[in-house]
């Protein structure tokens, strides 16, 4: 299954990868997956998506083709050619 | 008994009387401190009927069981008063040092009565308090004010508190500044402002009184660890609230152009955290007292015609308010046209709303050059902004009606400007959209004091980082912003919290690391009094009752709790776009649950069962 992966900017500047394509292709059954793959790729996205354990954090949002996932559809089976878009959740101001 | 100890100093400008008041203990314990306590001493003290900005008015400068404490967020105080802006009850919060020092005098707040007939300042030295004169400080701004003080009380640092120009001119949503950080809302500096009271210093070489200090200092030590290692608080460390914009853009929660347009991606990209954190600005960051975060950004601005500037930088607030709600893109701007108005002292969101109403009413021909005085109000000119701010803060030509605050502005103004006032109880609306969050909705339409983002964490919450389950409130809910229908206990819950938390008093930023023991063993071991989590949940509820049934009183019924008809309007376009928010339905969940009658009076029982009798007998 190939997914079209977008990470949201400040998940690509905290991980130091401001300068990989805006879209990155992975091929993967659903959004957990997908982001295993993308740390696996790149280790210094782990601090950001994941607590000490692995576990996600709350913080880690996914939205496919624009629809916001549920916690309980993250390992939900993703069609091929699905845009994925891994947002670091954050509140301020 | 050590801790909270509700000592009072106060000061009546029209005679020059000063006194020591102590807060009976059992209000301290039932109304905690802060903005909680500020109800209570509103209801006990204040004419309702009475006019904000005439001396029967008074302001409460207001600390709480933590404020001013080594705790990571605990440095705030609340200012509350009758408002200018909504008529009703107000409050309004910033961090800083002054809360430290304040306490440290050995003062827990400060009430100010009466108003002298020329400009002074209070000076206040641990127990020694007196009224000095201020002439030669009026007309200036903030900052300058706060410098000149401080070299003028030498020795150990003096801290301040002040109003610029803007409180000096009545503006209605002057604030209270602490250096660098406002008591922004609802134009407590314009109470201030009535009073001719143009700063407080104070000196205090005592220690804060902790009822249980080591155990307060263990928790302490708890939380800075929790702090450090929480995500949110990382990037509050990295990029400042402004982190937010990314977030917010795609989400659909930025507000553009004055709230009608709904994809403000494209100008995020160019105001955004890592914009106003990256090496073109960000020389630095700061902390308030005793917090480990160090949101603050000190900016730098190198180029353009605000080249050479330095300073404290902006908020995700003064961003959104200067930045894409009037089209502009200019990070350089933004961060000169938030520095000028917090020197002015004025409330970022309420000045950028009105320039920002005003635009789009000279967009629509309800507006021209004629009534700006040749001021080119077109969206994204920068040039105009940086004319009108001080215009509005000097209350000269157009900016005398915008002075006003959007509603009274735009009902000046005539011709279906009201349309574009964008307000709930004249509060001017900040910058998160409900659109993207239906239960934000709520929190603005039924908010102690009017639309407000820190009337309870029912932002954070929908941000999918809060997690207080004890309440109900946890990261699912985040699942469910774009639906009106699940929020209504949800919203009545938030609220109870953030009463205890604006009581405290909390910054919010530290919500997403608290939990419910951490903050109802603080409160205990800060106050001294053996508080349960239920029964500070108690205390959220009666301080919500009394800060509502005190608006009621000064005229407030269930007709107000409304959004104005832009952000009942779906937009056409970003994350948002097509859902629109069934405000009718959310109030008809909320009400009972909130305990109101239908005509928006707290009810009866509702009073009775939190001891609030004395309210109902005033009520009914």
């Amino acid at each position: 299954m190939k997914v079209r992966v977008r990470l949201s900017s400040l998940l690509r500047q905290f991980s130091d990868i401001t300068k990989e394509p805006d879209t990155i292709e992975v091929s993967a059954p659903d959004a957990l997956e997908c982001l295993r793959v993308l740390v696996n790729r790149f280790p210094s996205m782990r601090q950001w998506v994941y607590d000490k354990e692995g576990k996600l954090l709350p913080s880690t949002m996914f939205f496919v083709n624009g629809e916001k996932l549920l916690a309980d559809e993250f390992t939900r089976p993703l069609e091929d050619g699905a845009n994925l878009f891994v947002l670091l959740a954050f509140a301020g101001g | 008994m050590a801790g909270f100890e509700g000592k009072m100093l106060e000061v009546n400008l029209s005679n020059g009387n000063i006194n020591k008041t102590v807060i009976d203990k059992g209000v301290l314990r039932k109304f905690i401190g802060g903005s909680g306590l500020g109800a209570k001493l509103m209801f006990d003290r204040v004419d309702p009927k009475v006019d904000a900005l005439s001396p029967k008015n008074e302001l409460f400068i207001l600390c709480g069981p933590v404020s001013g404490t080594s705790l990571p967020g605990g440095a705030r105080f609340a200012v509350c008063a009758k408002s200018p802006l909504t008529n009703m009850f107000a409050e309004s919060s910033c961090g800083g040092d002054f809360a430290s020092e304040l306490r440290s005098a050995g003062w827990d707040g400060i009430i100010v009565q009466g108003a002298s007939n020329k400009p002074v300042y209070l000076y206040i030295e641990d127990e020694k308090a007196e009224v000095r004169d201020a002439s030669d400080l009026w007309g200036k701004g903030n900052l300058e004010v706060a410098d000149l003080l401080k070299a003028r009380h030498g020795g150990r640092e003096a801290r301040v508190v002040s109003i610029g120009q803007s409180g000096e001119n009545l503006v209605r949503y002057a604030g209270v500044a602490n250096g660098r950080s406002l008591a922004a809302r609802c134009g407590m500096g314009a109470v201030m402002g009535s009073k001719k009271l143009k700063a407080v210093v104070v000196k205090g070489s005592g220690k804060i009184p902790l009822a249980a200090p080591e155990k307060f200092s263990e928790k302490r030590k708890v939380l800075v660890q929790k702090a450090k290692d929480n995500i949110v608080t990382q990037v509050l460390g990295m990029l400042g609230t402004n982190a937010a914009v990314d977030v917010s853009a795609v989400t659909g929660d930025l507000p553009g152009k004055n709230w009608a347009s709904g994809d403000n991606t494209a100008i995020a990209a160019k105001t955004g955290g890592p914009v106003l954190s990256g090496q073109q600005f960000l020389t630095g960051t700061e902390s308030c007292f005793g917090c480990m975060v160090g949101c603050k950004r000190i900016n730098k601005i190198t180029e353009g015609p605000f080249a050479g500037w330095a300073g404290p930088g902006p908020e995700y607030e003064g961003v959104v308010s200067l930045g894409s709600n009037l089209m502009i893109d200019d990070m350089a701007a933004i961060i000169k046209m938030n520095d000028m108005c917090n020197d002015f002292g004025l409330d970022v969101i309420s000045a950028g709303s009105a320039i920002a109403m005003a635009m789009e009413c000279m967009e629509r021909g309800i507006l021209t050059t004629k009534d700006t005085g040749g001021i080119d109000l077109k969206w994204g000119n920068v040039d105009a902004v940086v004319k009108m701010i001080p215009m509005i803060a000097r209350r000269e030509g157009l900016g005398a009606t915008l002075a006003e605050g959007v509603k009274r502005a735009a009902q000046k103004i005539g011709k279906g400007a009201s349309e574009y006032a964008i307000e709930v109880k004249g509060l001017e609306v900040p910058m998160h959209d409900p659109r993207a969050h239906h239960g934000l909705g709520l929190s603005y339409a039924t908010g102690a004091r009017g639309a407000c983002h820190t009337n309870d964490p029912a932002y954070t919450i929908g941000s999918g980082i809060f997690d207080w389950p004890e309440l109900g409130l946890t990261p699912l809910l985040a699942a469910q912003v774009k639906e009106s229908k699940v929020w209504g206990t949800v919203i009545k819950n938030s609220q109870d919290l953030g009463q205890i938390i604006n009581a405290g008093v909390f910054c919010y930023m530290l919500g997403p690391v608290m939990n419910a023991g951490d903050v109802t063993e603080l409160l205990a071991y800060s106050s001294g009094f053996d508080y349960t989590f239920s029964e500070l949940v108690e205390c959220g509820e009666r301080i919500w009752h009394m800060k509502r049934g005190v608006s009621n009183l000064m005229g407030i019924t269930a007709a107000d709790d409304k959004l104005p008809k832009r952000i009942l309007t779906p937009t056409t376009e970003g994350a948002a776009a097509g859902f629109k928010i069934d405000l009718e339905l959310m109030l008809k969940e909320y009400y009972p649950a909130r305990g109101l009658n239908p005509d928006g009076r707290p009810s009866k029982e509702t009073l009775n069962r939190l001891g609030l009798s004395d309210l109902a007998a005033k009520l009914y």
